[in-house]
């Protein structure tokens, strides 16, 4: 029902006043005093070298990946929990198909190492 | 929606315009409620430090340490909160703000309110604890932009692996819930808590902790990587990253992101009250009162983990989220899902 | 106006507005960071139809999850920034050319369709539950094709 989502969205607008509140008085609040060396980056007390935005291991892109697999599966999850029990041993077979394909997938990600972050 | 079914005597709550007055003044008292109980998460929390390290802790300012929160969260806001140069001004400053409304939103579904038999929360959803997942699951940003919009190694490194293992564990916590919902046959919290079994003489509430004990373990472990806490703190391991995506904030907008933490601290351990100790049940104490010892203990949880368990390295982290807390949440389902069509 | 009005018109705005974001902004980043606004009102414009359910899982995996992975490609990338001063000869007048011809064909569709106001919906439309009905059993087939599809996703990183 739509009607039960005002009250988020007026709590939304309300934790979004607060949150921006508390940025505002950060910025009104606290004195400025700025030089040099202060602004400096830092990189355990020596002048930094080269560009702080290196380029990242792919593991981190792999991760992502697997987690949209995965994300994925578990919201297909909630629906089904939910009305298991009209479905009763149907809805568990149906799941288990489902299932036994992404395990497929698990074990053949783990064989290829792609769960290791040696 | 707030329900108030106490006597209205001035007609406030009757009148359309009075009632959505009374609806925004009850969302800042929440608001204002959960900040402040997040800044007695932190005093607890260094008292029960102190404790297991046998020294004091804080006790200097007013009556046994008890206004030491007060008192820093006054000299935070007060602190000079500066930028270096070569940070990207906007992200960096937006970041911390999203730290704490994702975890402020999820209160909306969360029942807040208890008194004799009325709950009061601010939304009843059909969705329930999706939106807790939901709105938690855009921390992933404010981490990842602190941690790149502050041009610093550490942070980059830092945000990286937070985010990272922010997604991992999101998976685990996901799954884990799903036996809940198969036993319960519904999303919202006030559905679980108030789940009920006719055992033989028996016929009343009871601790899901009980019916579906893994979830419980795999919900615990995810919780405490979520938070970013110990023994999962490696976004901000001091020793190794100085602070991760925290190194180039100060001032009001650090104690911005220390807030979200607490705040998800006390968030995750209200959550796990309600979704595995029964919430406010508990025999012969009022409601209200049951779920605050219940939620004081499990935050108790917590801060006795930071204090026994050394941190764990990211391999390993990475390795306990997806292989061991995978395929055993996978397999709880499975089980959970026959037993519930055995059994039913 | 009713209050469904201003939010279909607020969550729309934002929705072009980070559109725009997408293709104007420099730094990458940013132009992840517009998606995800697109994405997040897109959300809101699916709660509006009655889709709670679908509101939940757009956040959790296209805010949630598909742009985390964006973000994770960009680091991938290192400090690159879109170099924008090579352009084709005409391009501007290519350019419109396209836009026009679009527009166009926008306004041809989009004549003569009559818009009627949608019927109340169902209070347990979009719910959990009725997502769940249709999905195991109407639309079976189609879900567990999915899986193959992300079978196929797993095998290929």
């Amino acid at each position: 029902m739509l009607s039960d989502y005002a009250p988020l969205a007026i709590y939304a607008v309300i934790v979004l006043a607060v949150v921006g509140l508390m940025l505002t008085l950060s910025f009104v609040l606290a004195p400025v005093k700025r030089y040099r060396s202060k602004l400096l980056p830092y990189e355990s007390g020596i002048v930094p070298t080269d560009p702080a935005r290196k380029r990242m291991s792919v593991r981190f892109y792999l991760t992502a990946m697997l987690f949209i697999i995965f994300d994925v599966e578990a919201v297909f999850f909630y629906p089904w929990a939910v009305i298991l029990h009209q479905l009763r041993w149907y809805g568990v077979i149906e799941m288990f198909v489902f299932m036994l394909i992404l395990l497929v997938a698990l074990a053949h990600i783990w064989r290829k190492g792609g769960l290791e972050w040696e | 929606m707030i329900r108030l079914d106490t006597p209205d005597p001035f007609g406030i709550y009757s009148n359309p315009v009075g009632h959505w007055f009374v609806v925004v003044i009850a969302m800042l008292l929440l608001a204002f409620v959960l900040i402040t109980a997040t800044a007695y998460v932190v005093f607890f929390e260094r008292i029960a430090l102190g404790w297991m390290q046998r020294r004091p802790g804080p006790n200097r300012v007013g009556p046994g340490g008890f206004l030491q929160l007060a008192a820093d969260g006054v000299k935070g806001l007060f602190k000079e909160g500066f930028a270096p140069v070569g940070v990207d001004r906007v992200l960096f400053v937006v970041a911390p703000g999203i730290a704490v409304a994702s975890v402020l939103l999820g209160w909306a579904v969360i029942p807040v309110g208890i008194w004799g038999s009325i709950t009061y929360w601010i939304s009843d959803l059909n969705i329930g604890i999706l939106l807790v997942l939901a709105v938690s699951s855009m921390n992933v940003y404010a981490i990842m932009l602190g941690g790149w919009a502050s041009n610093n190694k550490y942070s980059l490194l830092g945000g990286m692996r937070a985010a990272a293992q922010l997604i991992s564990y999101e998976m685990a916590m996901g799954l884990s819930l799903v036996p809940v919902f198969l036993i319960v046959g519904s999303l919202r919290l006030q559905d679980i808590v108030g789940f009920t079994v006719h055992w033989g003489p028996y016929s009343g509430p009871i601790p899901l902790l009980l019916l579906a004990p893994v979830s419980f373990l795999i919900y615990l472990v995810a919780a405490v990587a979520e938070t970013n806490r110990a023994p999962f703190d490696l976004p901000e391991a001091e020793q190794e990253l100085i602070g991760g995506f925290l190194t180039e904030y100060s001032g009001f907008r650090f104690f911005m992101f220390y807030l979200a933490e607490y705040l998800g601290v006390l968030t995750q351990s209200t959550l796990i009250a309600l979704l595995f100790f029964g919430g406010w049940y508990l025999p012969l104490i009022p409601g209200a009162i049951a779920l605050f010892i219940k939620v004081v203990l499990l935050v108790f949880i917590f801060i006795w983990l930071r204090g026994t368990l050394p941190r764990l390295r990211y391999d390993m982290l990475m390795r306990l989220g997806w292989k061991a807390l995978l395929p055993l949440g996978i397999a709880n389902v499975l089980v959970t899902s026959i037993l519930v069509v055995l059994l039913s | 106006m009713g209050p469904a009005t201003i939010v279909f018109w607020l969550a729309s705005a934002v929705a072009l507005a980070g559109g725009l974001g997408v293709v104007l902004f420099k730094e990458p980043i940013r132009n992840v960071l517009s998606l995800v606004l697109v994405m997040l009102s897109l959300a809101v414009l699916f709660l509006l139809l009655s889709a709670q359910f679908v509101f939940a899982v757009q956040v959790i995996v296209y805010a949630g999850a598909v742009m985390v992975l964006f973000l994770f490609v960009i680091t991938l990338l290192g400090p690159v920034r879109e170099q924008g001063t090579v352009r084709l000869p005409w391009q501007i007048f290519i350019s419109a050319v396209v836009i026009a011809a679009f527009a166009g064909f926008l306004v041809a569709m989009l004549r003569g369709v009559s818009y009627r106001t949608p019927d109340a919906a169902d209070p347990i439309f979009g719910s959990v539950q009725s997502i769940g009905v249709g999905l195991f059993t109407d639309y079976l087939f189609p879900f567990e094709l999915t899986s193959i599809l992300l079978l196929v996703a797993a095998v290929g990183c």
